[in-house]
């Protein structure tokens, strides 16, 4: 009987352990120029010349709308000297609302662009998150744009 | 004896540091070179100097305009604004600067406009009539007091006619120096300049700014390189 209960206490905490170890399980059909590091826990993709692209989630603390935190953020950027580029409501394949801002500034020699996709989950907001100088960016944002369509959370 | 008195006056007034002599007048000898050469050039140049009418206005357009390939645009604005009268007066791989027809401006911006994205646009317009007629009325009053001086070299002596020379020079130094000014305001209101930069101009305007929303301050691109 002790060893029944142990067992099934180890059997636990290696579900817990796995659990912990994989991460979120974000889907999204990236564009082929994006390729996905398979073997990191986190959602994150890189184009040969460098775009990179990241997922993750944050607690939607205070409870707020979508809306809300997509002009929290632009506000927040745009008072660091960020540029509004562009801004852009849409649904997902699977009838999640989102919203892509993106941001211009000066990075080094060269100008970047910080493209934020916030999600409203219940208590957590997604964000999908891609960075890149503006020339390389500008080249793959049309096929950004159709990716985060595709994008699920799966929370 | 009167002609001396309104020479005093003119010359106390054009140079208060001249002195003149109390010798009897003399007739000057020959006359000074500068008279001659402010003689040739007065008469062309007054015309070219006379006011014009209406309201003269400075133009400054600035844009951001953001392209893939900024020599290609380059080249394409260029053109472009040779097509409606204009030329480029700066081109560097970060920018290019362009003078049009204040008229043409808007058609220039458009075309800018198309070929890119316009992240930052702003205008400056200035009100020169004002400038350019308080150049104008300076002009007309140092030629005014230079034509006076000419007339009395023929009642002045040697040392007199020296001193007239020297405020005459001082006063063409003068006179050459509002022409500039007069031609520079003038060409600011004849053409309109287009700065174009296509990269930010300010490279260090991003300034952290703490966020209420404890997640928004992880929001940045520093901490999305980071955190890659």
């Amino acid at each position: 009987m002790k060893i029944m209960k142990r067992t099934i206490l180890l059997i636990l905490a290696l579900i817990a352990l796995l659990a912990l170890s994989c991460g979120p399980s974000y889907t999204m059909k990236a564009p082929d120029s994006f390729k996905r590091f398979e073997k990191s826990n986190d959602f994150k993709m890189i184009t040969a010349d460098g775009v990179m692209l990241k997922a993750r989630e944050v607690d939607n603390y205070p409870e707020a709308s979508l809306e809300f935190w997509t002009d929290a953020v632009s506000q927040h950027l745009e008072a660091q000297g960020y540029l509004v580029q562009s801004e852009k409501c849409f649904k997902t394949e699977k009838g999640l609302d989102g919203c892509t801002v993106n941001f211009l500034l000066p990075h080094g020699a060269q100008d970047w662009v910080l493209s934020e996709t916030m999600f409203v989950v219940d208590d957590k907001v997604v964000l999908v998150e891609t960075a890149g100088p503006f020339d390389r960016f500008a080249v793959i944002e049309e096929d950004l744009g159709k990716a985060v369509l595709t994008f699920n959370p799966n929370l | 004896m009167k002609r001396i008195t309104i020479l005093v006056a003119l010359i106390a007034l054009v140079s208060p540091s001249v002195v003149l002599a109390q010798d009897k007048p003399a007739k000057a000898e020959t006359k000074p070179a500068v008279t001659e050469e402010v003689a040739a050039t007065d008469t062309a140049e007054e015309k070219k100097d006379e006011p014009v009418d209406g309201r003269q206005t400075a133009l400054v357009s600035r844009m951001l305009l953001k392209v893939i390939n900024p020599a290609d645009a380059r080249t394409v604005l260029a053109q472009e604004a040779a097509k409606i009268g204009g030329f480029p007066i700066l081109v560097t791989d970060a920018e290019i600067y362009l003078k049009v027809p204040p008229r043409k401006m808007s058609a220039m911006l458009e075309v800018a406009a198309k070929e890119g994205l316009v992240v930052e646009k702003s205008m400056d317009r200035k009100d020169l009539t004002q400038e350019i007629s308080q150049l104008e009325g300076q002009l007309k009053s140092k030629r005014k007091i230079l034509a006076k001086l000419r007339g009395f070299f023929d009642d002045s002596n040697v040392q007199a006619t020296l001193r007239i020379e020297q405020t005459m020079t001082d006063l063409v130094t003068e006179i050459e120096r509002v022409k500039g000014q007069l031609r520079v305001a003038r060409d600011r209101a004849k053409w309109a300049v287009i700065e174009i930069s296509f990269e930010f101009r300010q490279r260090d305007r991003i300034i952290y700014v703490n966020s209420p929303f404890e997640w928004l301050n992880t929001v940045n691109l520093d901490h999305f390189l980071e955190e890659f």
